[in-house]
């Protein structure tokens, strides 16, 4: 099983390199852009290989960190670690096939039109999927691991928390309303409002919340466990975690309002995408280093 | 989770400061591995055996001299005194 992971990863990131290279852009796109479609290939490959680099950065992340969970599987924190393993390999499966499901998406809609509303909302329920299952195991596992200690610091929730959760759905929501009928502008959910708000925008903001909450519930079992070499150990692990949560909402995030991004030029897009790049390697890696850490703990 | 008036016990405790809940699997190794004798049985003149090892070992996991320093001289104050 063990092997079984990257093998099939691997085959999945060298499906998305083929997809990303081999498929045509769309004419509209390189017009709205002013580029040609050589133009465009090149471009996708200062995408598409820096991306690559960084999905394998998150099997190594993932790898490293699920060793660590098998190695200390029969403890009493050995099955929480497992579930946080297991929201991270969703996670970083998520990464190749959502990008092909993306390529094939932006393929099939200039040379399928009819299928862009199924295929839409197919796509928007997929990436939800993924989200869901991966963060909430995430959650479970982070919940477990806290719940594990005997003494807990827990840190004071402040009511701007609130204010902050009501402020986050409120605007989603606006953002998602205002993208106006897809049928129209071909772009959107092809779904009634009521639909979107009920089956995507609720499920989202209850995950985004249950990462925020893994994030804290990581943060304070830090701060409360036993051992200094144990604490700066795990400390890499949590921020990493926790990085990789917020980068994965804030995907999330712009995914549910690629229309809104659309209308971006080129430039800041990509910038957002660079960003988002260097964040889940920053996070994928310090997942590694503490799991790598946590591990040798077990070794000697 | 081992009696905490047995020498092991107190071992454990020592180590678990420093290793948080990867301490009792850590001492555990180091006496069924270096002194192969069950844990539970451990007693004050196995301690500097247990010492050396444990130091080493320990010694892998940071490059921090004062908490290598400190955690040998946690485990031997346990053959001075039981702590």
């Amino acid at each position: 099983m063990r092997n079984t992971y990257p093998l099939l990863f691997i085959i999945l990131l060298l499906g998305y390199i083929i997809i990303a290279f081999t498929l045509p852009t769309d004419p509209q796109v390189l017009e709205r852009y002013d580029i040609t479609q050589k133009g465009a290939r090149f471009l996708n490959l200062t995408i598409v290989l820096p991306l690559s680099a960084i999905y394998l950065v998150a099997l190594y992340g993932f790898q490293r960190f699920n060793d660590y969970a098998i190695s200390v599987r029969k403890t009493k924190e050995g099955p929480h670690l497992e579930k946080i393993a297991n929201g991270l390999m969703v996670l970083a499966f998520s990464l190749p096939v959502l990008s092909i499901v993306g390529s094939l998406f932006n393929y099939l809609k200039y040379r399928n039109p009819e299928f862009l509303p199924m295929a839409t909302i197919l796509r928007n329920y997929l990436t939800l999927v993924f989200a869901f299952t991966a963060i909430l195991l995430i959650a479970k596992g982070s919940q477990g691991l806290f719940d594990t200690l005997k003494s807990k610091k827990v840190i004071a929730r402040s009511h701007y928390a609130l204010a902050g959760i009501i402020a986050l759905t409120s605007i989603y929501t606006w953002l998602i309303t205002s993208q106006g009928p897809a049928a129209k502008t071909g772009q959107g959910y092809f779904l009634p409002d009521w639909l979107v708000i009920a089956t995507l925008a609720i499920p989202y903001i209850f995950i985004w919340c249950e990462g925020v909450k893994a994030s804290i519930h990581l943060s304070e079992y830090k701060g409360s466990v036993k051992g200094i070499i144990y604490k700066r150990a795990f400390d890499n692990l949590s921020k990493g975690i926790a990085a990789i949560i917020v980068v994965s909402v804030f995907i999330q995030f712009i995914t549910t309002l690629s229309e809104k991004l659309s209308r971006l030029n080129l430039t800041p897009l990509l910038l957002v995408i660079y960003v988002l790049i260097v964040l889940y390697a920053i996070g994928y890696g310090l997942v590694a280093r503490g799991a790598k850490r946590l591990k040798q703990i077990e070794e000697v | 989770m081992p009696a905490k008036n047995t020498l092991y016990g107190k071992a454990v405790s020592v180590t678990e400061e420093y290793l948080g809940p990867a301490g009792e699997r850590f001492i555990r190794r180091q006496i069924s591995t270096h002194l192969n004798i069950k844990p539970e049985s451990l007693e004050k003149k196995n301690l500097p055996k247990l010492v050396n090892w444990s130091s080493i070992a320990f010694a892998l996991l940071t490059n921090n001299s004062n908490d290598v320093e400190s955690f040998t001289q946690d485990l031997e104050s346990l053959a001075i005194n039981g702590k």
